[in-house]
């Protein structure tokens, strides 16, 4: 070009490009009307068979509203195309039909198929429908997948255990992603293990549905962890959705999934994530391998890394959830009578579902507090959504009692009569596998006692921690289970250490952990004894013998708050009893020391209230512990000095009688 | 489009550059910042074809820099409303098909497909016609009409149809 050389060049290149652009305006579109004429007779004659064509295709009414009104007015008028323009969406804010740039603030982003994509309501539906057809017609459903703890289990390498280090000789290649299981994923610093059957699950599983991968992971967590399950692109594709994309926050929808809601199947972890579309949800047994998933959820039992085991490929979850799909799957297609494009798939889950307990009546025994009223219990709800009926009074057509212990009236009856006495996870073990399971299986006496030992293979194990965790430890799972019913404010009550304990444990999601980390820098000595025992007790990091006593006092401390906080909010904890590692001479003697060493009136009420609490309540094992064999030699002025600090914190105990607000009953109707 | 133009800018450089390689550093550094940017006016700046003209530096107060008002000679590359383009096709779904021409992302809805093509899912989604003839699908090459642009700070955005004309696919991946 020339105009390079010209002296004006650069004002006037400027000219040039306004110049080109307006006339390439107006030569295009609307420009020459008698072109657009004659194109358009001919184009009409051509299209509107195809379009008639077309029309006769699908049932007619389907197709209303804004493609048909396009359409329509394509073929008369082709000139007014622009102004009748619905805006179906738009593609870097302009619309994606005539190009005009547009604002549309109301419609849905959906940027996980591409950057600067959004679409309106209107066209959301129509893709839908249209799309139902072909995949119906295909005999496809749609299936949305959760990532974590439901097809892997991701931790980072900075969380994982001394006892999983054997892992990172272990991991498979990157190369051949689609022959591995365990990966390391540097530029995450993850470690991933994938479930076992999910190959299978995902192969199989892609010729019943279209599938959708939406996890509340980043985006780019969840397209590194989609080419590991999917190196070749073929089940995903583009459709990855993240947190990122979502519509609302800590919520998954089906607003930007382009499926429709009645042919939709959902596998997620957690229910409370799908609140509006729940009927749509198969809920997954949570897949724990690594330590820190466990530690997250409130488990201190051995994951099933440090066990170095896993789950039953045959047999594990998503095994029996591929076969609830296949089930679902087939009763969709071959089993309903009516229209394909009426039938919805949340019924068939629902008479899937109905099968499981299928002539089954059941009583509680003990399951609720006898204030509540039953039938709105989660356990209840569960129990005849499954199909078993449920009553609260025995009679001959009973066949199973549901009780957690045999020694109650119901529980001696149902043994007297030969019904099956089962316990409560009996029935989430049926909820979460979808079949009836062998009641023998599930005695009813102490739970945890029998839960001890065991694989940590069913859920309801794994819900409920089990007694034998740690041998030196207290039953924290089972605590910070029962805390987190408790609401953010009430937190605040608890002293620091309870606090930051809380947030090191499962507690991420309703405390503040910089609120607790400024609490501990901002108090004196006793709280680094604190933090201390906080490490011993979570991680068994080495901790100066030293500070041995001082641990001790403020464990037992921390034990009694604890047993308050149980007793005033959920008396049904009692049996659920705190135990505690070190021997009881040694706590006595701690209390009697307090005791001396405050001499106040608070301490010996204190003393007054924890005696009983200890005697009546409180099981001290008598296994010897890691802490304790240490104790004999600490000084006896360092173990004052640390006792008094620790009672210094103890001022802001929430520690009278005055915790009931706290009052919160339910955390064992959670289980 | 392509055009070949002069720009003018004004180039900041640190005194630590001053030396008989003044102008090589200034020329690269212009390289560097002027190099794959956009502009509403004149769209993407593909390269640097040549220093029309250096003029005199002036020192900053206070910094010490020095600024230099270059002349440059660069083609840049820019859509316009009407313009007939021809892109390769980077992803395909039911909403129509993304392509790129460049730097330009153009996206072509499925109101603007033409209405004999059918979307077909699959491990290779893509628009074929009732008889199969045409494919669109991934990696095709496929000659398009721009309706819209618009241009970011780093990326042209641009709505395109197919439904017209001489337009649409000009180059199948599979039969090439």
């Amino acid at each position: 070009m020339s105009i390079a050389d010209s002296p004006l060049h650069s004002s006037s290149s400027d000219d040039f490009v306004g110049f080109l652009e307006s006339a390439l305006d107006s030569g295009s579109p609307g420009s020459s009307p008698d072109e657009e004429a004659d194109d358009d007779s001919d184009v009409e004659i051509d299209s509107n068979s195809a379009k008639r064509r077309k029309v006769e295709f699908g049932s007619t009414e389907e197709i209303p509203g804004s493609t048909s009104e396009i359409f329509v007015e394509e073929l008369s008028e082709a000139s007014m195309k622009e102004d009748i323009c619905t805006h179906p969406g738009s593609f870097g804010d302009m619309c994606i039909v005539c190009g005009q740039p547009v604002d549309d603030k109301s419609s849905v982003i959906f940027g996980y198929i591409h950057k600067g994509l959004r679409l309106n309501n209107d066209e959301i539906d129509r893709l839908r429908k249209t799309d139902i057809k072909k995949s119906l017609h295909h005999k496809k459903l749609y299936l949305v997948l959760d990532l974590d703890h439901t097809l892997l289990n991701s931790t980072h390498l900075n969380h994982m255990s001394a006892e999983e280090e054997y892992l990172h000789s272990q991991i498979d290649s990157l190369q051949d992603v689609s022959k591995g299981s365990l990966f390391r994923v540097d530029i995450m610093h993850m470690m991933t293990k994938l479930r076992p059957f999910v190959r299978t699950f995902l192969k199989e599983a892609s010729e019943m549905f279209e599938m959708y991968i939406y996890t509340m992971g980043e985006r780019a967590y969840a397209l590194e962890m989609a080419r590991l399950l999917d190196p070749r692109k073929e089940y995903f594709g583009d459709r990855v959705i993240s947190r990122d994309d979502g519509t609302q926050k800590h919520q998954k929808g089906l607003d930007i999934v382009l499926g429709q809601d009645n042919a939709v199947v959902i596998l997620d972890d957690t229910e409370n994530a799908w609140t509006k579309h729940k009927d749509n949800l198969i809920l997954m047994e949570r897949y724990h391998f690594f330590s820190s998933s466990c530690k997250q959820f409130g488990f201190r039992c051995k994951s099933l890394s440090e066990l170095r085991s896993d789950e039953s490929e045959p047999e594990g979850a998503l095994a029996t959830v591929l076969e609830v799909l296949k089930r679902v799957h087939n009763m969709f297609f071959h089993e309903l009578e009516d229209n394909l494009v009426e039938r919805d798939v949340r019924q068939v889950l629902k008479t899937v579902k109905k099968d499981v307990l299928k002539g089954c009546k059941i009583v509680f025994s003990h399951e609720f507090p006898s204030n509540v009223d039953a039938e709105n219990q989660p356990l209840w709800k569960m129990a005849e959504q499954l199909g078993a009926s449920c009553s609260t009074q025995v009679d001959p057509s009973v066949t199973h009692v549901v009780s957690g212990d045999a020694g109650t009236e119901k529980s001696k009856w149902a043994v007297k009569e030969k019904k099956f006495l089962v316990n409560k996870q009996w029935i989430e073990a049926a909820n979460y596998m979808w079949q009836k399971q062998a009641e023998e299986k599930f005695p009813s006496s102490e739970p945890s006692g029998k839960d001890e030992g065991k694989k940590p293979r069913s859920a309801r194990k794994r819900r409920i921690p089990s007694r034998s965790c740690r041998g030196e430890e207290f039953e924290w799972a089972l605590l910070v289970s029962t805390l987190s019913t408790l609401s953010e404010n009430q937190v605040c009550h608890l002293n620091p250490l309870m606090r930051f304990k809380c947030v090191h444990e499962s507690w991420r999601d309703l405390i503040d952990s910089r609120f607790v980390a400024s609490h501990l820098s901002n108090s004196n000595n006793s709280s680094s004894s604190a933090r201390i025992a906080v490490r011993h007790i979570v991680g068994g990091e080495e901790v100066d013998k030293e500070d041995v006593l001082g641990v001790i006092s403020l464990v037992v401390q921390y034990t009694f708050i604890l047993f308050h906080l149980f007793h005033d909010h959920n008396p049904n904890l009692e049996r659920a009893s705190v135990s505690c590692s070190f021997s009881g001479e040694e706590v006595e003697e701690e209390l009697d020391q307090w005791a001396e060493e405050m001499g106040g009136s608070q301490a010996k009420a204190m003393k007054l209230n924890l005696h009983p609490l200890l005697e009546q309540r409180m099981e001290f094992t008598q296994r010897s512990a890691a802490l304790p064999s240490s104790s004999q030699t600490v000084t006896r002025g360092r173990g004052q000095g640390r006792a008094s600090g620790a009672m210094a914190t103890s001022q802001d105990l929430p520690f009278r009688p005055s915790t009931s607000v706290i009052a919160k009953p339910g955390g064992r109707s959670k289980h | 489009m392509f055009f070949h133009i002069v720009l003018e800018r004004n180039m900041q450089l640190h005194p630590r550059h001053f030396g008989r390689n003044l102008r090589e550093n200034l020329v690269s550094k212009l390289m560097k910042d002027v190099e794959g940017t956009c502009s509403g006016q004149h769209g993407f700046v593909v390269a640097i074809t040549g220093i029309e003209n250096i003029g005199k530096g002036m020192i900053r107060d206070g910094t010490g820099f020095v600024s230099f008002p270059i002349k440059y000679q660069c083609v840049v590359f820019r859509p316009f409303k009407g313009e007939i383009l021809e892109a390769v096709v980077t992803m395909v779904n039911k909403m129509g098909f993304f392509a790129e021409a460049g730097p330009v992302q153009i996206f072509v809805s499925n109101h603007l497909i033409p209405d004999d093509m059918e979307f077909q899912i699959g491990d290779m989604p893509n628009y074929t016609t009732s008889d199969g003839s045409v494919k669109i699908q991934k990696d095709s090459e496929v000659r398009l009409k721009i309706i819209g642009t618009r241009v970011d700070a780093t990326e042209i955005f641009c709505i395109g149809t197919i439904k017209d004309d001489f337009l649409g696919v000009i180059n199948d991946p599979t039969t090439a």
